[in-house]
């Protein structure tokens, strides 16, 4: 296959759960640079379809292609080591680490020293640690927790372990990067926070793939949108386009915050 | 993290210190004092190798249960198949038809101790990698089923009963001793140095390994398994890894062990052995590679002070009440303090320093208004 | 690519896993006979093998039930089980033999009956006094103190029993050298009919109190679900020393009714218990019909691999297979029912 034009290629995901369908058979495609946004009333299917293509969850059936290459089956470290980053809907940094070696966990697959050099603190390990320390802080630095570099992550805000997660994420370097519902349980000033880091990932050319509730922020940052219902694709299009999609406003209806709009 | 390392060092110059002062004492014996006569007979060379040697073990042991969270209760496997590996290759070499010139060289035993921790390390890794997918009581059951697996081909001569190899009950006897060239590591105060030396450098490479990228990863999978993977970190083989290391470790305990008995018999690597290691461990503190001599001492010290403080209490004891008295305390110990007693006692620590700190804060606060 | 064959695989998968203990056990038999062929053994010897084997499965299908009691209620591994199967026949022993402090000798049965009933009191101690105070602890802490409980009950025995073993004698006819009968040529310990009498009611009551009874129901909720069963007003912590009490009882009472064929000695409980636990892990350690024909069958396959290869190999046998079933994960899939554990 030539270079494809799309970065993420999904076609006929399904899964199943014993009898129940969590995810019926859906496709879409994700270009290069964009921000893409699945949203879905809950219990849609749309933080299966992030397990599915992150690896954490084997599909039932069809395929995922990251730049044309086929994810079924490798495991969730193969898959970040492809370049795709993902962060979690409930919240999951590592609470016993430092916030820093949170971010340091980050780039291990920047690493390269063996456990020989590990064991015997040779200069290459030290260099290379010297290395990913400096990196991590820059990350830190970027999403405003440097100051925080020495706690442990379980003693920062949730909003902040949300950040957090975004760095750790961030600091692999991804082409793509899956984020699970970022704006969930964030305070308004945080949204806004929010809201201006997911434009610098843009602007760094990272693709975004944005699970998300909170559809001002959708609308504001997604260049596309599709809309999940009962784990169907119901309607896919630009923000503006979904918004007066018929079939959307049904699934949607009575659920406040699209009405809202 | 820069104070980590340095309490780390700090820690070591006083291990080194104290390990040297010791040397100093047995090699000197100032107007006849030792080690034996300094502490009441509480502590001998005899008990402080038996340290070293559990040191080595359980700083590998750690790395396993304490950072990357994974239990094993079959490590005294790995430490027999060392102690046994050396004694075979060593003292029964000519029954393999390893040709005399080669077997009674010094440098043969070295070679056999090095093959042995990669040939148990290799085994440790094969079987980690599907066993430890596992996680929790089954992760804990299946090593424990390894270490009897173990046990019992040691016990049963590796089923080959034509060869003897492993001598059944009664083991294998008259292991040579270590040399370096013409220089015989024995007496036990030179075999103390050596074992400590090796311990020492053990240590430093737990320390080091725990400030990697591969311990961040073992702490990270531990803290959050799903996590740790979406970042990249391939934690089966990650576990894996360690595995093999501390059974590696465990290997060269053994052989150590094996040189410093000069006779191993393979009731010494049963399952209770096992246990007492995760007990040293978990006393020690998991998550800390000071743990392991500090648990250890306690323990093998426990031990030694149960015996002798009850013949003192209730002469007509014999050494059963001893068992009764370290499953009491055992217990007790893990109820008060279930972070084992490094970390417990840092935490302790750190809590009453911040209780000091708000008290003073408070007071401060306080005090212009005339509040007591 | 891949829909057809993944379908296909999962459904042979999901039908294998259902019979799974009986293909296992069945392969493995075939091994077994196989091994056994340079023996040159006929139907006679193999059906001995069978019923010898039938006598240890089901003392370790009663341990393994002890295992499952404590493991559905607490979520704990309890080493402890050991020690409840050695106190059952040394204190049988002692009260047949010297009765109870300055009383007569007591007879058998009032001796098995207190043995029983001591027992019980020690398991609910060690609930109450060193588990709940730890029951905040992970779960490697719990299982480090019921370890550190076995220590000291098993030293408590080597302090009163000594090291020896002692004679337990058989049920029947109060020999220790307990008469057999041939029956269609086969050699039956009377002893035998005892332990599988024993083990067969001990189930039928157990079935009895789960099914029938409020308090096997209350503990069955807390099996399924702590939080909710302590919601609906269920005390947790009540059933936990109750299921510690219900294991002792199942221990103690396996010890017994084996101890006239064997020697009990002070430290006969961890084997037992460590067979027990494989039963026990065969059903997810959740499941008691699985666990109990997880002990038989183990009994069996373990005599018939004892017969066919070295004696000293005996013990080899449950934990290949323990590590054989934990790698290959069949109780996955068995579990799919409400009747997982999340141990907290």
């Amino acid at each position: 296959m030539a270079q494809p034009s799309n970065l993420l290629q999904v076609s006929k995901l399904r899964k199943e759960f014993g009898g129940v369908v969590a995810l019926h058979n859906v496709s879409f495609e994700v270009m290069r640079g964009e921000v893409f946004a699945i949203i879905g009333p809950n219990g849609a299917g749309k933080t299966t379809l992030f397990n599915l293509i992150s690896g954490a969850l084997p599909a039932t059936a069809g395929d995922v292609y990251f730049k044309g290459r086929r994810l079924n089956l490798l495991s969730p470290h193969q898959i970040a080591a492809q370049g795709i980053a993902r962060t979690f809907q409930t919240v999951q940094t590592f609470s016993q680490l430092t916030v820093l070696e949170n971010v340091m966990v980050g780039r291990h697959l920047k690493l390269s020293y063996s456990l020989w050099h590990a064991a015997l603190r040779l200069p290459r390990a030290r260099a290379e640690e010297q290395r990913v320390r400096a990196d991590a802080l820059a990350y830190l630095e970027m999403v405003g927790l440097s100051e925080r570099a020495d706690e442990a992550a379980a003693a920062l805000s949730f909003g902040q372990q949300r950040i957090l997660e975004v760095a750790r994420a961030l600091a692999l370097e991804p082409e793509l990067i899956l984020l699970d519902e970022p704006g969930a349980g964030l305070t308004q000033n945080e949204v806004a926070e929010l809201d201006r880091l997911i434009q610098r990932l843009r602007e760094r050319g990272i693709t975004i793939l944005l699970v998300e509730h909170n559809m001002e922020l959708v609308m504001g940052i997604a260049d596309r949108v599709i809309v999940l219902d009962y784990g169907r694709k119901i309607a896919e299009g630009t923000p503006l386009q979904v918004q007066h999609n018929e079939q959307v406003i049904a699934a949607y209806l009575g659920e406040e915050k699209f009405t809202a709009m | 993290m820069k104070h980590k390392i340095s309490i780390d060092t700090q820690a070591f110059g006083v291990g080194i210190l104290l390990f040297g002062a010791i040397a100093w004492l047995e090699f000197v014996k100032p107007s006849g004092y030792s080690l034996a006569s300094l502490t009441g007979g509480l502590l001998t060379l005899d008990m402080l190798i038996r340290v070293g040697l559990f040191t080595i073990v359980l700083v590998g042991l750690n790395l396993v249960m304490g950072y990357a969270g994974q239990v094993s209760l079959g490590q005294a496997a790995f430490y027999g198949m060392g102690a046994f590996f050396s004694a075979i290759l060593t003292a029964r070499a000519s029954v393999l038809g390893i040709p005399p010139a080669l077997a009674q060289a010094w440098w043969w035993a070295w070679v056999v101790m090095l093959a042995g921790m990669c040939f148990v390390g290799g085994i440790a890794y094969l079987v980690g990698l599907p066993v430890l997918r596992l996680r929790g009581h089954y992760l804990a059951m299946a090593t424990l089923g390894i270490g009897v697996v173990v046990y019992v081909l040691l016990k049963e001569n590796l089923g080959l009963a034509h060869l003897n190899l492993t001598g059944g009950f009664d083991g294998v006897a008259a292991i040579p001793r270590l040399r370096l060239g013409e220089w015989t590591i024995w007496p036990v105060e030179r075999y103390f140095v050596l074992v400590w030396i090796v311990a020492m450098g053990v240590i430093w490479v737990g320390l080091n390994i725990v400030n990697s990228r591969y311990g961040r990863s073992l702490r990270a999978l531990h803290s959050n398994q799903s996590a740790a993977e979406s970042v990249g970190v391939a934690v089966h083989r990650a576990k894996a890894q360690i595995f093999a290391l501390s059974a590696a470790l465990a290997s060269l305990a053994g052989s150590l062990y094996a040189h410093f008995q000069s006779a191993v018999i393979p009731a010494t690597f049963g399952f209770g052995e096992s246990l007492e290691l995760v007990v040293m461990s978990s006393v020690g503190g998991l998550a800390s590679i000071w743990g392991a001599p500090l648990g250890t001492l306690a323990i093998l010290l426990l031990r030694e002070i149960l015996r002798t403080q009850l013949r003192v209490i209730l002469p007509s004891a014999k050494g059963e009440v001893e068992a009764v008295a370290f499953g009491l305390l055992l217990i007790v110990i893990m109820i008060f303090m279930p972070e084992g007693l490094t970390t417990g006692t840092l935490k302790r620590y750190r809590q009453w320093r911040a209780h000091r700190q708000l008290k003073k804060e408070l007071s401060e606060l306080l005090e212009p208004l005339g509040v007591k | 690519m891949g829909v057809m064959k993944i379908e296909w695989l999962d459904k042979l998968g999901k039908r294998v896993a259902t019979y799974w203990l009986g293909i296992v056990a069945f392969l493995m038999l075939l091994g077994l006979i196989a091994l056994g062929s340079r023996y040159n053994f006929g139907v006679v010897e193999y059906a001995q093998f069978v019923l010898d084997g039938l006598r240890a499965g089901a003392i370790y299908a009663l341990v393994a039930l002890g295992f499952v009691t404590v493991y559905r209620v607490t979520g704990v591994i309890n080493f402890a089980q050991g020690a409840f199967i050695m106190l059952g026949p040394m204190m049988t022993i002692s009260f047949y033999e010297q009765g109870w402090f300055g009383t007569p000798a007591l007879d058998l049965f009032t001796g098995a009956l207190l043995a029983i009933g001591i027992t019980t009191l020690i398991g609910v101690l060690v609930e109450r006094l060193a588990l709940y105070p730890a029951r905040r602890t992970l779960p490697l802490t719990k299982v480090i103190i019921t370890i550190g409980a076995y220590l000291a009950l098993q030293g408590a025995a080597l302090l009163i029993w000594g090291p020896q073993g002692h004679v337990l004698p058989a049920f029947t006819t109060l020999t220790p050298a307990d008469q057999s009968f041939r029956f269609a040529g086969l050699l039956v310990k009377a002893q035998s009919l005892w332990i599988w009498g024993t083990t067969a009611l001990a189930l039928a009551l157990l079935a009895l109190f789960f099914e029938r009874t409020i308090l096997g129901k209350a503990m069955r909720a807390c099996a399924v679900n702590r939080m909710a069963a302590q919601l609906m007003g269920i005390r947790v912590d009540m059933m936990a020393t109750l299921s510690f009490a219900m294991a002792a009882i199942l221990g103690s009472l396996g010890g017994i009714v084996l101890g006239p064929v064997t020697r009990p000695t002070y430290d006969m409980g961890l084997d037992l218990a460590l067979k027990g636990f494989v039963a026990a892990i065969m059903g997810g350690l959740v499941n008691f019909p699985v666990a109990v024909v997880g002990g038989v069958l183990l009994g069996v396959l373990e005599n018939f691999w004892a017969g066919v290869t070295q004696a000293g190999f005996k013990d080899l046998f449950a934990f290949v297979v323990l590590i054989v079933i934990l790698v290959l994960q069949p109780y996955r899939f068995m579990m799919d029912s409400p009747t997982e554990v999340e141990p907290t």
